[in-house]
């Protein structure tokens, strides 16, 4: 890249280096987003699958196979302690990983994204304000938080959940923060200030297009956090109930039996891991993308 | 020489823009110091200095966009609007700009959102100020603006996002956002100074036809003493923040009194027979103006 500009410096025929922000939408995409994509793909068609069909009902537990190697019984994962088919709690249970990064993701950018864009075009002591309220809730464990409310709420999936949107809501604040002061420090923002518009428009038009790219960035790096809190909250018994399925559930529920099941625990752990990967690598992928440092001068 | 100094044009008529006295600070800093002018109607100034002379700032002030750390004392008074712009409210300042005055910045590249579209940065400005009766009359009208500043098959320009077009046509976008409601006072802040060569003076022809076609006064600022003598009637010299020379273009350049005058003269070796398009690629600044404010 470094070259290219330099390049343009000399020699005026070549074409004009990337435009900024435009950059990010034309860039050639990197492809981890594809590998990430591929497999989030993949998650959210077993999750639609499983509502209408999965090789067992969740609810059945097939007493004559308990506990099977994959294959026995027409299980083709095996079957749990209970003699659930893990194949369909599997699928079952992509439902609840992509519910909870949509809960908790949601809560984090529907109020982070706001607040941000509003403490990035008020310079004012308000937004120093938000500011210093985000770096004391930032310190704050969102695991705390979500142990807090399974206390409060008592445990579910949803306060869980809530819990880990809210305590995801300062980093939204801090990366639109950065990204909306920025664009105000454009040409067109100026310019369109210049033809009488005015704060919200500004931030409608001009500011939010501009920052939706870190939002998206954002978006899969805490999905993968999600993710693994509500496995580890589950783990801990103060997320999925004994009867919803949930990747973090089925841990629980094999951990008893690791030294005798092994395969109870490798399947819903391998999901997990493979699902927080995918968001990461798509989360890292956009970010080439969008990141203001590697666009094109 | 405070508000002594008027120009023979706008004596004729009642000024479109009145500037008198106007001071910016910087906390105690005085950064232009006792600035008073008048553009008269369809009057062409052009302001010229070094960077830091306090050019920027003057007409930043003048359009309402300083940055909230200065501060403005004096007065700037345009016509069609009651208040002093300088003690306008920001709902007040966001119905002038844009209606009663139009901005053309230097950098072109940036001066256009990327994420949108042409059409729709043209016809927001017409939309935000209702001069227009809804989306589809406003769009007709982007396609005339586009066509009127020169730019080559408007509906293909209109469709296009700001990266696929060159910087001689994202000014003229630019202008064409400028001067879309017929505004009576057109500022230009240096607004060929980003561009190359041979597309300064079709953009500069451009400001000249445009100007005169819509009536609108202009204040024109560069740095640049060949591309004023081309463009205006009247011109103010700055430095250090102050006025210190100014009249009829023809009457500075000829006649310099203000040593600063004579030197960017010199620098600029130009007489008036020289074409639009300079050759001499920069007006030296003086250590002592530079480091002051971003001109």
């Amino acid at each position: 890249m470094a070259e290219q500009a330099s390049g343009s410096l000399i020699d005026p025929a070549l074409p004009p280096a990337t435009p900024v922000g435009a950059a990010g939408l034309r860039r050639k995409m990197n492809p981890l987003v594809y590998v990430g994509g591929s497999i989030i793909g993949l998650i959210v068609l077993a999750a639609l699958v499983s509502f209408v069909w999965t090789p067992f009902p969740t609810s059945l537990t097939d007493t004559d196979n308990l506990a099977t190697l994959p294959g026995v019984g027409g299980h083709l994962l095996g079957t749990d302690l209970y003699g659930r088919d893990i194949l369909s709690w599997l699928m079952a249970g992509s439902r609840t990983t992509l519910y909870v990064g949509v809960v908790a993701v949601g809560i984090a950018a529907g109020v982070g994204t706001p607040l941000g864009i509003l403490a990035g075009m008020l310079r004012t002591r308000w937004s120093e304000f938000v500011m210093r309220v985000t770096d004391i809730w930032l310190a704050f464990p969102g695991l705390l938080m979500a142990l807090i409310f399974a206390t409060v709420f008592g445990p579910s999936i949803t306060s869980a959940m809530t819990a880990i949107g809210i305590a995801s809501v300062p980093s939204f604040i801090r990366v639109v923060r950065s990204g909306t002061i920025r664009v105000m420090t454009t040409d067109y923002v100026l310019s369109a200030r210049a033809s009488g518009m005015r704060g919200p428009a500004i931030a409608f038009k001009h500011v939010l297009p501009n920052v939706i790219g870190l939002v998206i960035v954002q978006c899969s790096v805490s999905y993968a956090v999600a993710i693994l809190a509500e496995a580890a909250l589950s783990y801990l018994g103060l997320g999925a109930g004994p009867t919803t399925p949930s990747w973090g559930r089925m841990l629980y529920d094999g951990q008893a039996v690791i030294s005798i099941h092994p395969m109870l625990v490798v399947w819903p752990g391998v999901a997990i891991a493979v699902a927080v990967l995918a968001f990461n690598l798509l989360g890292d992928g956009l970010r080439d993308r969008f990141d203001p440092r590697l666009e094109g001068r | 020489m405070k508000g002594a100094v008027t120009n023979t044009v706008a004596a004729a008529g009642s000024p479109v823009l009145q500037v008198e006295g106007l001071t910016i600070s910087a906390g105690s800093m005085p950064l232009v110091q006792d600035v008073s002018f008048t553009i008269g109607p369809r009057e062409r100034v052009g302001i010229i200095g070094a960077s830091g002379s306090g050019k920027t700032l003057t007409c930043m002030s003048i359009a309402g966009l300083l940055d909230e750390g200065l501060t403005a004392t004096g007065s700037v008074r345009l016509a069609g609007f009651e208040q002093d712009l300088l003690r306008a409210g920001e709902r007040a300042l966001s119905s002038v700009r844009g209606r009663l005055t139009g901005m053309v910045f230097q950098e072109p590249m940036t001066a256009l959102n990327p994420t949108s579209r042409v059409e729709r940065q043209v016809a927001e400005v017409m939309l935000l100020h209702g001069t227009v009766d809804g989306r589809a009359a406003a769009n007709a009208e982007v396609l005339r603006l586009l066509d009127a500043v020169g730019l080559p098959d408007p509906p293909r320009i209109a469709r296009s996002y700001p990266h696929q077009l060159s910087g001689g046509q994202r000014q003229r976008v630019v202008m064409a956002i400028a001067l879309a409601n017929n505004p009576s006072l057109l500022i230009c802040d240096e607004p060929t100074t980003a561009l190359d060569v041979s597309v300064q003076a079709r953009v500069l022809e451009l400001i000249d036809e445009r100007a005169t076609a819509m009536g609108s006064a202009l204040l024109f600022i560069s740095h640049d003493l060949a591309v004023v003598a081309s463009v205006c009637d009247y011109m103010l010299v700055m430095w250090q923040g102050r006025i210190v020379e100014r009249g009829p273009v023809t009457t500075v350049l000829t006649d310099p009194q203000h040593e600063h005058t004579r030197r960017l003269l010199a620098d600029a070796d130009l007489s008036l027979d020289v074409p639009a398009v300079p050759e001499v690629p920069d007006v030296p600044a003086d250590p002592a103006v530079a480091g002051g404010t971003g001109a």
